[in-house]
């Protein structure tokens, strides 16, 4: 790389600052789907398939709210991933539980929707 | 006596595109490593005989193939049946990184990661590799 191409290059506090924000620009878009699943799941009479599915998505929403530092997306995410885990491994139906689920399922829905959302830099070096 | 040869070529299996750029950053930019990324195992493998990568961090939970299943079928692989791999996950409790480390991963890396620091982490990985 030369040195013109060094110096035109963003910083990396620049680059994940962009990535963060393009990641809470899109982040309803990306809830979305995982509330339609959820909807699916409760439709279903709590398939532990469609449950599982959830906690794949709602995983994936975690991991990279955690990398990207958005936090209260990840503390919510981190909950639904919690109970969710609670409800695949009983044997019996929580009703309670489930409905938790939905009520922080619809939180982050909210959240993501606002766009009013604390995300403290990335690149903290620490 | 022999050293360490150093640390190049990474290749990061992750299907988040988001935590791919990150990687990237933190590999690539901060750390100066040759990285290359993809979002699953298929593409992986399929490009793995060109790269020939010195080192491999497989994302844990990924839909088709997971990380454990992609470390088998390096397993199989005479050229990477060595090669350390490094499971990256989220939120590891002790008893899982022994875990992952008895499915013969070398170490266990948990997200979130520090992007100034994840390229440091991975070469003093490569280097207790060779101790």
């Amino acid at each position: 790389m030369s040195d013109r191409e060094l110096n035109e290059k963003p910083s990396v506090d620049a680059q994940l600052a962009t990535l963060q924000a393009e990641y809470i620009a899109n982040l309803y878009e990306r809830v979305l789907p995982v509330l339609s699943l959820w909807q699916d799941y409760i439709a279903s009479n709590y398939s532990p398939e469609l449950l599982r599915d959830v906690y794949r998505k709602v995983h994936a929403i975690a991991g990279t709210s955690s990398i990207l530092n958005v936090k209260p997306i990840d503390r919510l995410s981190n909950q639904v991933q919690i109970k969710i885990q609670t409800v695949l491994q009983s044997t019996d139906i929580e009703t309670t539980l489930i409905a938790e689920i939905g009520l922080t399922l619809n939180e982050i829905l909210d959240v993501a929707k606002s766009g009013d959302i604390n995300a403290p830099p990335i690149n903290l070096n620490t | 006596m022999t050293t360490c040869p150093e640390l190049e070529r990474v290749l990061y299996i992750e299907d988040e595109p988001d935590i791919r750029l990150v990687a990237e950053i933190a590999l690539r930019q901060v750390g100066g490593l040759n990285v290359i990324t993809c979002a699953g195992g298929e593409e992986g493998l399929s490009l793995i005989h060109d790269f020939m990568p010195q080192l491999i961090i497989l994302d844990v939970m990924m839909p088709g193939m997971d990380g454990p299943q992609i470390l088998c079928k390096l397993r199989d692989m005479p050229e990477f049946e060595t090669t350390p791999v490094v499971f990256i996950t989220a939120k590891v409790q002790a008893d899982e990184v022994e875990q992952f480390k008895r499915l013969g991963a070398a170490d266990v890396i948990s997200k979130p990661f520090n992007p100034m620091t994840l390229a440091d982490d991975v070469r003093a990985i490569w280097a207790a590799c060779d101790e």
